[in-house]
């Protein structure tokens, strides 16, 4: 199954991203567990493309989920400027920061490509086995 | 994000609702740095309607926590549910804040 959704670059379209989200794992069938972790790395992964890649500007993020027995596969590609992988840990204080540690911490496969001649893909896969 | 405030056995109680999030992050700041500026006495967070949690709503509650400490004042999460509970995990913040299972436990540690 392979769903594909397209949102203006603004964090107040993330709640209609995770129920979208939401319904496809449900349709598939998948459990809590997964789902859970899924709609959570989702919501940090758009967060981090609306307020870095995008900072204020306006653009485009498409999403396209895929499910099969083994895996989730979601792809998040905008059209902002390539960035160079470099990724922000959690501060020093705790108050934040928390977002790319967590999203490598749940999925099993993350990988960032900056697109030519703009634009980044970000490709995050969790194995359904998982829970 | 809806959020309601009452006080029971001397303990500030807000109760969030729904989806807490980064665009919902200005309001819940705001409302928690108006709560921290006001009278003393400690605050619970009562998540029990908190459907989903990302790891912005968990930095506030993590700066509130410090302030809240700072200050001498109770500061305590309670009764998060599934989801809430995996994203204080995956940010390790479980190990700072106070997290009470049930809205009862939290007031039984903090109130009068």
């Amino acid at each position: 199954m392979s769903e594909r959704l397209t949102i203006d670059a603004d964090l107040a379209q993330l709640a209609r991203v995770r129920s979208w989200i939401v319904e496809h794992l449900q349709r598939a069938g998948i459990g809590p567990a997964v789902s859970i972790d899924v709609e959570l790395v989702i919501t940090e992964a758009l967060a981090n493309v609306v307020r870095h890649t995008f900072a204020g500007t306006t653009g485009a993020i498409e999403i396209t989920i895929d499910i099969d027995a083994e895996q989730v596969r979601v792809v998040i590609t905008d059209d902002g400027p390539p960035w160079d992988g470099t990724v922000t840990t959690p501060r020093a204080d705790g108050s934040g920061g928390y977002g790319v540690q967590l999203i490598e911490e749940v999925m099993d496969r993350v990988e960032h490509r900056p697109l030519d001649p703009s634009g980044n893909r970000l490709t995050l896969e969790k194995r359904i086995s998982d829970g | 994000m809806d959020h309601d405030i009452r006080t029971e056995r001397g303990v500030t109680i807000v109760a969030l609702t729904g989806d807490v999030d980064v665009a919902q992050g200005l309001g819940l700041r705001d409302l928690l740095g108006e709560l921290l500026s006001g009278p003393p006495g400690p605050i619970v967070i009562d998540l029990a309607g908190v459907r989903f949690l990302d790891s912005s709503g968990v930095g506030l509650f993590v700066t509130s926590h410090r302030r809240a400490g700072e200050d001498g004042r109770g500061f305590a999460l309670a009764a998060p549910g599934d989801a809430v509970r995996r994203t204080l995990q995956l940010t390790r913040t479980d190990r700072i804040l106070t997290i009470h299972e049930t809205l009862d436990d939290a007031l039984g540690a903090l109130g009068s």
